[in-house]
């Protein structure tokens, strides 16, 4: 039973419950992407960064939330009527917790200072040149994106299963559909966050 | 163990009708063609459903409680029972 409550809860769990903890998932994970120096600029991104502000990491997770939402809620109205305007928020807010999860990664510039070893032993000037790298910088780096894809299907996953049990959607059609939406709100939200909160 | 009652034929997969019903206290029997009400083409948990909906005056949100499921979770299953019945009895 536990392990289908981390990739469905949807199913079982009221939606007041689901509301509140997706709105406290909302600000801790907003307050770790600002000790972790994480911008989630993005619906599926996060990066790394040497400056920030405490407000930067928390409108990137209430763009992200809303842009969910608003594409979401609207595909789901528009395959059943009676999808409900709370069922689709907690879907949005929920399905971003596993990304969340991995601000951790930076524990102390950990993955920063990975990444900044990588990019130092690239010349700029001479691009041509092969460069040396650290095999433990690879090695490292390898093995952060294979735990970021873990946690990432995790988030499809959510979603998904989410916005199944909120619209009862059904088929193929509405597979394909719901992966270009994702598609769409991840150039949206990429778009606003560029716009508005760079 | 109370028995099922059987809907369907186990050689033909058609709907069955009733031919004969029987009194328990004066063994007085009757025969005739009866087909079943739609409802009991429905499985025991389906028609469970439909009873603990009646039960609860139609609040899916008492029902989910009951159930110890979601709304949503509630209201889909309504949704899928009301599109087998209309399929299965041409509504």
């Amino acid at each position: 039973m536990s392990y289908k409550i981390l990739f469905n809860p949807f199913e079982r769990i009221s939606e007041v419950k689901l509301f509140v903890f997706g709105l406290i998932s909302l600000m801790l994970g907003s307050v770790l992407g600002f000790v972790f120096k994480g911008r989630f600029d993005g619906i599926f991104d996060l990066h790394f960064v040497d400056q920030i502000n405490i407000l930067n990491p928390l409108i990137d997770n209430v763009i992200n939330t809303l842009i969910l939402f608003l594409v979401f809620f609207s595909f789901g109205k528009y395959i059943n009527p009676k999808t409900r305007m709370i069922d689709i928020l907690n879907v949005s807010l929920i399905s971003r917790i596993p990304i969340y999860f991995l601000s951790f990664s930076n524990f102390n510039g950990f993955i920063s200072e990975v990444s900044n070893s990588i990019i130092s032993k690239i010349d700029v000037d001479n691009i041509t040149k092969i460069p040396t790298f650290e095999f433990s910088d690879i090695f490292i780096l390898l093995v952060f994106a294979a735990i970021s894809f873990i946690f990432l299907a995790w988030m499809i996953v959510l979603l998904w299963n989410g916005f199944k049990v909120s619209t009862n959607a059904k088929g193929i059609g509405n597979v394909v559909a719901f992966a270009f939406l994702i598609i769409l709100t991840e150039i949206l939200s990429k778009y606003l966050i560029i716009t508005f909160n760079s | 163990m109370i028995p099922k009652l059987p809907v369907i034929c186990p050689s033909c997969s058609d709907a069955l009708s009733v031919s004969e019903l029987s009194c328990s206290v004066c063994a007085t029997k009757v025969s005739g063609n009866f087909s079943l009400p739609a409802l009991m083409s429905l499985s025991q948990e389906e028609q469970s459903f439909i009873l603990d909906f009646f039960v609860s005056s139609g609040s899916l949100k008492e029902m989910a409680q009951k159930m110890g499921v979601s709304y949503p979770t509630v209201r889909n299953k309504l949704d899928d029972l009301i599109q087998k019945i209309k399929l299965t009895n041409n509504i």
